[in-house]
């Protein structure tokens, strides 16, 4: 009898693991940018460019800011879907270009709130957050799923 | 004096910059921002040593060195405006070419449009694929870039302007010219000598094209510099440099490899000028120990190693001392954290293998192991075969001979590389 309730919880745990798994994946990561800015929409091939510091002016010829993340777990999600990278690999391309002067990374902050503040306040600031803590002061121009 | 202090220097420094990591940081970041003003940081430590008391390149033989190429870098960078950015970076380290703290590289790029930017000051040298990025290990797959190719010429840094362009020519795939020009001011040490070695060089001229995607990087430099090297008898010679380097970084695949010459432009009137008033120095010092050796008497110390000398900077003088060929080839294949490698190196000198060192062959194996992002471990096994009657790029005895046995030489390399 033990045994059979000893299996019941694990499959109970199981499923609740997996449902929980499951609500965790409905927040997919949302790209944002100044209520003010020009930008509207971004793609993902022009959202890469940014990211790698290959594109670094809206058409305006305004420079683009982008805002990076400290944060793991967001991190890793974004730059694998919008650049296909491991963080790694991320680190050690912008290791070669903050190191022999050719380039600065984008600017990192500690979590989606801070994100949010500096581009409420900077026009040409675009940045991810999860979009559980999506807010009407910023624009929202792309969802990652 | 120099060297002493460096050995007390760095275990002191490692170990309170260890310190500090570890109790007063939870975890590094790539970057701490001060509003404008960026601060970013490397460090590498690393011991090799060899089977071989015979001193190898970078200062390596039988006695494990930990303090040559041990290196702490401190990047600063600040946007002034939109167009305007200034980085530089400090350097402490020891080793044959940076051995004590020293601004690394300082410039100003103004960067009015994506595709153009221009930059002026004291810049790392472009003048191979890697030759810019040589410390910043977790960017490649060796302990240290092939000997080769990357350590061959003391040259790290230039002071002039820089112009690039880029554009993308393709989707994804983009062209990139660089155009450089300015003069060269470096220093390092030289076991041979007892003072460090200056290198000077003025009317630089260099460019390189770059084709890159995101898995492939094809590269072709070339430069020109009208060399001065004092401790060599290098007075004003032209220099001229060529490469053509290629990265893949395909489906786990790693490739790097790289063809890279380098040569003196005299004519040979301007050797026969120059070699000259050493062969006529050499000639008078001869006659006088050949004729104090006739009346029997014993010529002086000091006469015969000056005689010795000058007929060395004679024979440098005369003969085409730096036309260097170096190529490289390495694959590797990225499993998960691991990336094991092989490197086949080659370099061709002249004759004279005066300056730059002389023909090798060589081997090796390594494995590279990303810990995190921003720490990696690396070790690596090479063997070095050199023919009989070459030297390499061994150091030569105190008296200007060959050292014995140096072919089959096995040299081993371990590092820790950080960047935070």
């Amino acid at each position: 009898m033990f045994f059979r309730f000893l299996i019941l919880e694990f499959l109970i745990f199981g499923m609740a693991h997996s449902l929980f798994a499951q609500n965790g994946k409905k927040n997919s990561v949302i790209v944002v940018a100044n209520k003010g800015s020009e930008l509207t929409d971004i793609d993902m091939v022009r959202l890469k460019k940014i990211y790698l510091g290959k594109l670094k002016s809206l058409p305006s010829g305004e420079k683009i800011m982008p805002i990076d993340q400290k944060g793991k777990k967001i991190r890793d999600i974004f730059y694998k879907k919008v650049v296909g990278k491991p963080d790694n690999e991320i680190k050690a391309y912008w290791a070669k270009l903050i190191f022999t002067g050719r380039g600065n990374a984008p600017r990192q902050l500690q979590n989606d709130r801070d994100v949010i503040d500096l581009v409420k306040r900077e026009q040409t600031a675009i940045g991810y957050i999860s979009s559980e803590h999506a807010d009407s002061n910023v624009k929202v121009i792309m969802r990652i799923p | 004096m120099r060297k002493r202090n460096i050995c007390c220097f760095w275990p002191s420094t490692f170990f309170g910059i260890f310190l500090s990591l570890f109790f007063f940081r939870s975890s590094f970041s790539v970057a701490q921002n001060f509003d404008n003003l960026r601060f970013n940081g490397f460090m590498r430590s690393q011991v090799t040593a060899s089977d071989n008391k015979a001193l190898y390149r970078e200062r390596i033989n039988q006695t494990p060195n930990f303090v040559n190429h041990n290196v702490l870098g401190l990047n600063i960078a600040t946007e002034i405006d939109p167009y305007w950015r200034v980085n530089g970076q400090f350097l402490a380290g020891g080793g044959d070419f940076h051995f004590t703290t020293t601004a690394d590289w300082f410039f100003a790029t103004f960067e009015p449009r994506d595709w153009f930017s221009m930059r002026f000051g004291k810049q790392s040298s472009p003048l191979w694929l890697l030759s810019d990025s040589v410390d910043i290990g977790v960017t490649y797959p060796w302990v240290n870039p092939p000997t080769e190719v990357y350590y061959i010429t003391p040259v790290r840094t230039y002071s002039g302007v820089s112009m690039n362009f880029k554009n993308e020519i393709i989707s994804e795939n983009y062209l990139s010219l660089e155009v450089y020009a300015g003069g060269v001011d470096n220093v390092f040490d030289n076991p041979l000598f007892s003072e460090p070695t200056v290198v000077k060089g003025d009317n630089l001229m260099g460019a390189y094209l770059l084709w890159s995607n995101d898995w492939l990087l094809c590269r072709l430099g070339y430069l020109q510099v009208r060399a001065n090297v004092p401790n060599f008898g290098i007075e004003k010679w032209p220099i001229e440099a060529m490469s053509a380097g290629a990265t893949i970084d395909y489906g786990g695949w790693v490739f790097f490899s790289e063809y890279a010459k380098i040569e003196e432009k005299r004519s040979d009137a301007r050797r026969a000028e120059d070699a000259l008033p050493y062969q006529l120095g050499a000639g008078a010092l001869q006659q006088k120990i050949e004729s104090e050796m006739a009346t029997g008497a014993q010529p002086s110390a000091s006469d015969v190693q000056d005689f010795i000398k000058l007929q060395g900077a004679a024979t440098l003088q005369s003969a085409q001392a730096i036309g260097h060929q170096a190529f490289y080839t390495t694959l590797g294949y990225k499993i998960k954290k691991l990336l094991p490698h092989y490197t086949y190196a080659s370099l061709k000198a002249p004759e004279s293998q005066l300056v730059l060192g002389g023909d090798q062959t060589s081997h090796m194996v390594g494995i590279k192991y990303s810990v995190t992002s921003q720490i990696v471990g690396k070790i690596s096994a090479q063997k070095i075969f050199i023919k009989d009657g070459k030297i390499g790029i061994f150091n030569r005895n105190a008296d200007g001979s060959i050292p014995e046995d140096i072919n089959g030489t096995v040299e081993v390399k371990a590092a820790i590389d950080i960047t935070f």
